[in-house]
């Protein structure tokens, strides 16, 4: 299959997204984890890190998922490449 | 191989459905009669409990039934088709499909080990909730959207696939037995406890009994089987694990949402821990 203008426009906004969701994912995980001990203030009873560890970062894993299903969705409708069910 | 790639929407069995719409519509109806079923189950058993019947009675009729349950979803799932059978036919509702994998994240290992290790090891421990869970967005991002577009079944598959060769495929086959084994050695102890507890058979024995249920309920069916299995086991796990740890944080503090309280009790923890520590005795 030749590739079009067009599927190369979708595939860019695809690598886009997923780099900054990549990065929103890393910065949760490893750089909040990297200075745990630095960030130890007291967050509603936890210090902040264990929460992020418990709590904060399950959300933000949660929101990243329902946030990438809904935009590839839109984007595979509006680039014609979605399964129709 | 492009009729087996293609979606099936003509299985057997109580799960077919003509269009995605009525399918769900269907789906609905079952788990919401399986919801009553349960509840009348608990209702039954307590009025049994009242009137006198043994607590290792009580064990066996709640393991037997358990299996029972499973093992009649995995007879109803069973299928021929391979996409049925690897893939639950591609076409499990969103919501089913998270209850799946939710089921799958509070497994016996989370279940039985990880309030343990937490406590043992503190903000460690942690490591183990962000890393199965973070690896949820890996996935996400990486490999389940173009896994259904390239239209197989197995990570091996679609990495040979994809990059065009057999090393690339060998790595994925052998990332997937690294991970499997890591977990399943978990799962299987847990479940040998459990059936051992529940049924007092000799714990050796219990992990047999228990596997045997779990072969019997994905044997037949696959995917389809695991993934109908797995909605029905949420629905009990969820209320399994909500009932004791809100009963616990009403009866400490008076809120029943102890996700948002436990920081201060976690402080009054560590602050009685710190006492014990440095107690001279």
């Amino acid at each position: 299959m030749k590739l079009s203008e067009r599927h190369h426009q979708y595939w860019r906004k695809t690598l886009w997204i997923t780099g900054v969701l990549l990065a929103i994912w890393f910065v949760v995980t490893f750089v909040i984890g990297f200075f745990a001990r630095q960030l130890n203030f007291n967050f509603f009873g936890w210090p902040f890190s264990f929460w992020v560890g418990s709590q904060g970062a399950l959300i933000v894993y949660v929101l990243i998922i329902g946030y990438y299903a809904r935009y590839m969705n839109r984007l595979d409708q509006e680039y014609g490449v979605a399964e129709e069910l | 191989m492009a009729d087996i790639a293609t979606p099936n929407t003509g299985g057997r069995g109580i799960f077919s459905g003509a269009s995605q719409a009525s399918f769900r519509k269907q789906l609905n109806k079952i788990y919401t009669w399986y919801i009553g079923g349960f509840i009348a189950f608990i209702v039954v058993l307590a009025i049994l409990e009242q009137l006198g019947l043994p607590k290792n009675w009580i064990g066996i009729i709640f393991l037997l039934a358990t299996v029972a349950l499973y093992a009649g979803i995995g007879v109803m799932s069973r299928t021929n088709d391979a996409a049925e059978y690897y893939v639950a036919g591609r076409r499990v509702p969103a919501m089913y499909n998270g209850m799946a994998t939710g089921a799958d994240w509070m497994s016996a290992a989370s279940f039985i080990g990880m309030a343990g290790t937490l406590y043992l090891t503190g903000y460690g421990g942690l490591a183990f909730i962000l890393g199965w869970t973070g690896g949820y967005c890996l996935v996400a991002l990486f490999l389940a959207p173009y896994l259904r577009k390239f239209g197989q079944f197995t990570i091996p598959d679609f990495l040979g696939a994809r990059y065009e060769g057999n090393l690339p495929r060998f790595l994925g086959v052998i990332a997937a037995i690294l991970c499997s084994f890591t977990y399943v050695v978990a799962q299987i102890y847990g479940v040998g406890l459990i059936t051992a507890r529940l049924s007092g058979l000799a714990f050796e024995v219990g992990i047999f009994v228990g596997l045997g249920g779990i072969l019997v309920c994905s044997f037949l069916g696959g995917m389809r089987a695991v993934t109908w299995t797995q909605v029905a086991q949420y629905i009990i796990l969820i209320v399994a694990y909500m009932i004791p740890v809100v009963w616990l944080s009403v009866k400490q503090t008076g809120v029943p949402i102890p996700q948002a309280i436990y920081g201060y009790q976690l402080e009054k923890v560590s602050k009685r821990g710190d006492e014990l520590r440095h107690d001279p005795k």
